[in-house]
């Protein structure tokens, strides 16, 4: 792990193709887990973790951003494991404490990790929260080394919105393979607690360059098995027919009015809106 | 201007001339009409190096002419290349396969690479990537022939670089087939990419199939349908849906089904009293439905 200095921004726009403008905001950089299809293995040269340690600019930067006051949804997650990071730069309940003076604004942790004790001293506040990223256990044995269980993650869950705080999840990505519906059907009963707040999921999306590095890493990669087509983004996803059947099977097992779906093709979201009124 | 020897030039293996070919319209000019451009040269390391001219001193030396008039040049290695691309850069241009030997040339010299690339830019007016550098000299160190080939058009560096996507064992076979098939740069980057989706699913594990084609239509067919499995499922669906058309409607299907407004053109002949089936509305919509919606993925 390197502590260093961010010389740049510490808050980016992003693209989630989401109803509200979203920001990711980088604490730090890097990802201790080894999840096959992660995009922050091509998007950042260095191999080490980067925590930064000019924290006064990025509560700065933030408070600037959030005095806007233009409603919108941060990110913690977007390019770290923020829980983890916690455990060496405890920012995470400073950046909370930020958000309580701004309720119109909302933070999302986004996390694969389940050490959620800190939360203890954590005040609840109804802007925040607390999203886990799952997909079916099977699958997830097989892609996502060294990330805590599925069903510690799903613990993890039970004890934070036992805490007070809201809970969310995220299945992203929603991923095919052989099994894939029993595995999905599976996990959404294991959530079913957190289904109060609305499931956001997205299909599986690789770059060319982040493909070419799962080959030269595992030529054999599980996620490499299945067909994907280029789309006008630039991005590699499965084919429409089988983005459509995926999110329908997801959409047949929860109330489609507290689903979303991002980063996904504005073609697809039409065709599914003719079945289903997602939120 | 000095006359000169011609066999105390080195023309054979010269340092910094990049020049593939030659030129059966300066031969018979220099046979007619003798030197009319005198060559430039410089000393290094007490041999008689070429800055230009070199195809007119080889066509020279060809023909037994002795002496010619040069000028000589006091300037270093280095700045001789550069003044030799300059110069060859406004009169004829470099091609491709000839692009990547100077990248060489310029390595060879102890140019740094972003030294190389700030150079090239000055001297061609070219904006280049480091990563597009990098690329040219891979081909150059894993697949030397490549050179000829791109000299002579026969495949454009475009595709030349998609090459590299493949593993090392692959790429020489790949570069002889689009040699053979003699596709255009556009139908190889095609296929490049087919072959490419078709490695990384797992479906084309070794490229012997390829051995049974000479034209790259139906080499491309085979392994679109084994890169794409499920969208080759999804059209022969729509192609066994469109039988039911009467003879005279023809339709095209978009080939991934993917594009943003999934267009079905229909075309037929109204004047030539077609008659258009009572059904055409639920062929249209069965249509619709699997452009939209796909097959059932089952076994994907």
């Amino acid at each position: 792990m390197i502590y260093r200095e961010n010389k740049g921004s510490f808050i980016h726009r992003v693209n989630y193709g989401l109803p509200f403008e979203t920001l990711a905001i980088e604490e730090a950089n890097g990802c201790p887990f080894n999840c096959e299809y992660c995009f922050l293995k091509s998007y950042f040269s260095e191999k080490d973790i980067v925590v930064y340690t000019n924290r006064s600019c990025l509560f700065e930067e933030l408070e600037s951003k959030l005095q806007e006051g233009k409603k919108r949804r941060f990110y913690l997650g977007e390019y770290s494991e923020p829980l983890w990071i916690n455990r060496f730069n405890k920012v995470l309940p400073e950046i909370i404490e930020v958000f309580k003076n701004y309720p119109d604004e909302e933070l999302e942790v986004r996390t694969k990790f389940n050490d959620v004790d800190f939360l203890k001293d954590v005040r609840p506040l109804k802007n925040i929260v607390f999203a886990w990223s799952l997909i079916p256990e099977d699958i997830s044995e097989r892609i996502e080394k060294g990330v805590p269980s599925v069903d510690e993650r799903i613990k993890a869950m039970v004890k934070t919105k036992n805490m007070g705080f809201r809970v969310g999840v995220r299945f992203e990505p929603v991923i095919l393979y052989n099994g894939w519906e029993r595995g999905y059907a599976e996990l959404i009963k294991k959530v079913s607690f957190a289904l109060d707040e609305p499931l956001e999921m997205g299909a599986l999306r690789l770059t060319p360059s982040l493909r070419r590095l799962i080959y030269s890493k595992n030529p054999d990669s599980e996620i490499l098995k299945n067909e994907f087509i280029l789309s006008n983004d630039g991005k590699l996803r499965y084919p429409r027919g089988i983005r459509f059947r995926l999110y329908s099977y997801i959409l047949n097992l929860i109330p489609a009015s507290s689903v979303r779906i991002y980063m996904e093709e504005e073609f697809i979201l039409e065709s599914l809106n003719k079945h289903w009124k997602i939120f | 201007m000095e006359e000169i020897k011609i066999e105390e030039i080195n023309i054979e293996k010269p340092a910094v001339v990049v020049h593939i070919g030659k030129s059966d319209f300066l031969e018979k000019s220099i046979l007619n009409f003798g030197l009319l451009s005198p060559p430039i040269l410089f000393k290094n390391n007490g041999s008689l190096e070429i800055v230009d001219g070199w195809e007119r001193l080889r066509i020279a030396k060809k023909h037994s002419m002795g002496r010619v008039r040069c000028h000589i040049l006091k300037c270093s290695l280095r700045d001789a290349f550069l003044f030799h691309l300059s110069l060859n850069m406004k009169w004829r241009g470099f091609s491709d396969g000839e692009k990547i030997l100077i990248f060489k040339r310029f390595k060879r010299f102890g140019f740094t690479e972003e030294e190389i690339v700030r150079l090239w830019e000055k001297v061609s007016g070219e904006k280049m990537s480091k990563n597009f550098l990098m690329e040219c000299l891979k081909l150059y160190d894993e697949l030397p022939e490549i050179i000829e080939f791109l000299h002579s058009e026969r495949i454009n560096l475009t595709s030349a670089r998609e090459l590299l996507k493949f593993p090392v064992g692959w790429r020489g076979e790949i570069l002889s087939f689009l040699i053979r098939v003699k596709a255009s740069a556009g139908e190889s980057i095609k296929f490049l990419r087919l072959l490419e989706d078709g490695l990384y699913l797992g479906r084309i594990k070794n490229l012997d199939f390829l051995k049974k084609f000479s034209d790259l239509k139906s080499a491309v067919k085979e392994v679109f349908e084994l890169s794409h499995p499920y969208t080759a499922r999804c059209i022969k669906e729509i192609e066994k849906i469109m039988k039911e058309l009467p003879p005279g409607f023809d339709m095209r299907i978009p080939e991934y089904l993917s594009s943003n407004n999934v267009e079905l053109k229909v075309n037929f002949n109204i004047l030539e009293n077609l008659k258009i089936p009572e059904n055409l509305n639920e062929i249209f919509s069965k249509i619709r439905k699997i452009v939209v919606e796909g097959v059932d993925i089952q076994g994907e």
